[in-house]
C-alpha cells in the first residue's frame, strides 16, 4: 500500500520537507503547495483516503509511513465535507507528532475559507442590489 | 445470568487485557516527552522531543548528503531536537510553536540588531509571510564583506546540525531578522 501511495507522490520532495520541517505550519505548506497532494486528493474520496489512512495507522511508524500519514491528512484538508472535518478535528487522538497542531492549521483553514465565501457572498449581493438599483459605481455600467 | 452477558463479560475482559499487556495499538502510542524550559520571566515553554531513529529511518538521510553540498554537516541527524531547540533550549528538546518563540523573545528581552551590526553569538529567525517562525540558528560569524551575509549554525529539522552561509539553507529567506540580548 505503501509503494502505490510512493507511485501517487511526489515522495523525495515530500520527505526533504518532513524531513526539514521545523514547525507543524511549514510542513503544512510545503504538503499542501506539493502538486502530488493534490492529485492524491482528487484521485480518491474521503472515505477511501481515510481507509487508507486507518490501514496505514497499524502499521509501525517509519519515515515513509509517517509521510504518507502526513501526506494523507493534508489531501483529506482539500475535502469539505461534514465527516472529514470531523475527523480532522478528532486527529489528535492518534498520538501522532503534530497531529494536533495541523488538525488546528486545518480547522482554521476551513474557518478561514468560509469567511472568504461568505465575504464573496455579500460582495456579490451587494453587486446585484447595486444593479437592480441602476447603479454605475461598478466599472460595469449598468442601465446606462 | 444470561450466557450472552457471560459471553459479552468475558470478550470485554480479553479485550482488556491483550491491551494491558501491549497490543499493537497500545505499543504505538507515542510517548510525548516534555521537558522544563522556561523563559527568564518563569514562563513555561511548550517543547517535544522527536521519536529516536530507527535504522530504516537513518538510511532515509544519505540521498541529502548531496543536496546541500555548500552547507557544512556538524552532526548526526536527531529528531531529539529542532533549530528552535538548539538555539533557545541547548539542544535538550524541540520547539515547533511559534507563540514560545515568540514568548521567549519577548521575555528574555531580545532586541533587533541590524545586519550591519550582527555579531557572533546574535540569533537569527527566519519568518515565513504567514508570520510562522519556521527556522532559527546561531550567528558563528559576522558578515562576509563581499556578500554582507553572515554564517549561521542551525538545525535542519530531524536532520543535523549545519554551519552555512545565512540564506543557504531550505527555508524562506526573504525575511530573515537578527536579534541579541543587551542586558
Amino acid at each position: 500500500m505503501i509503494e502505490d501511495l510512493k507511485n501517487i507522490l511526489d515522495f523525495i520532495s515530500l520527505k526533504e520537507t518532513y524531513l526539514f520541517a521545523n514547525t507543524p505550519r511549514y510542513l503544512y505548506k510545503n504538503f499542501r503547495n506539493n502538486q502530488s497532494i493534490l492529485i492524491l486528493s482528487e484521485k480518491f474520496v474521503s472515505s477511501e483516503l481515510k481507509k487508507l489512512f486507518y490501514k496505514l495507522i497499524k502499521q509501525p511508524r517509519n519515515i515513509d509511513v509517517r509521510i504518507c500519514l502526513y501526506s494523507l491528512v493534508i489531501a483529506l484538508s482539500f475535502k469539505q465535507d461534514y465527516n472529514t472535518r470531523l475527523f480532522i478535528k478528532n486527529l489528535n487522538k492518534f498520538k501522532v507528532e503534530w497531529f494536533k497542531e495541523l488538525s488546528e492549521i486545518i480547522i482554521s483553514s476551513f474557518i478561514m475559507d468560509q469567511n472568504e465565501k461568505i465575504d464573496m457572498k455579500f460582495r456579490m449581493k451587494d453587486y446585484f442590489d447595486d444593479k437592480s438599483k441602476g447603479s454605475t459605481n461598478s466599472h460595469i455600467t449598468v442601465n446606462a | 445470568m444470561s450466557l450472552f452477558l457471560k459471553l459479552k463479560i468475558f470478550l470485554k475482559i480479553i479485550k482488556e487485557k491483550s491491551n494491558f499487556f501491549g497490543s499493537d495499538q497500545i505499543r504505538r502510542i507515542r510517548k510525548i516527552k516534555e521537558i522544563i524550559v522556561q523563559t527568564r520571566e518563569a514562563n513555561d515553554i511548550e517543547n517535544c522531543q522527536g521519536d529516536s531513529l530507527n535504522a530504516f529511518d537513518q538510511a532515509q538521510f544519505i540521498d541529502m548528503r548531496n543536496r546541500f553540498t555548500l552547507a557544512i554537516p556538524r552532526s548526526n541527524p536527531t529528531p531529539i531536537y529542532n533549530c528552535h531547540g538548539l538555539v533557545f533550549a541547548s539542544r535538550r528538546t524541540g520547539i515547533s510553536n511559534t507563540e514560545e518563540i515568540q514568548k521567549i523573545i519577548k521575555d528574555d528581552k531580545y532586541i533587533e540588531v541590524e545586519l550591519n551590526n550582527v555579531l557572533p553569538g546574535d540569533i537569527v529567525l527566519y519568518y515565513s509571510l504567514d508570520g510562522d517562525i519556521e527556522h532559527s540558528g546561531l550567528v558563528v560569524s559576522k558578515p562576509d564583506r563581499d556578500l554582507h551575509l553572515p554564517f549561521v549554525c542551525s538545525k535542519w529539522g530531524k536532520y543535523r546540525e549545519m554551519v552555512h552561509s545565512a540564506t543557504f539553507c531550505p527555508y524562506n529567506v526573504s525575511l530573515m531578522r537578527y536579534y541579541r540580548i543587551k542586558e
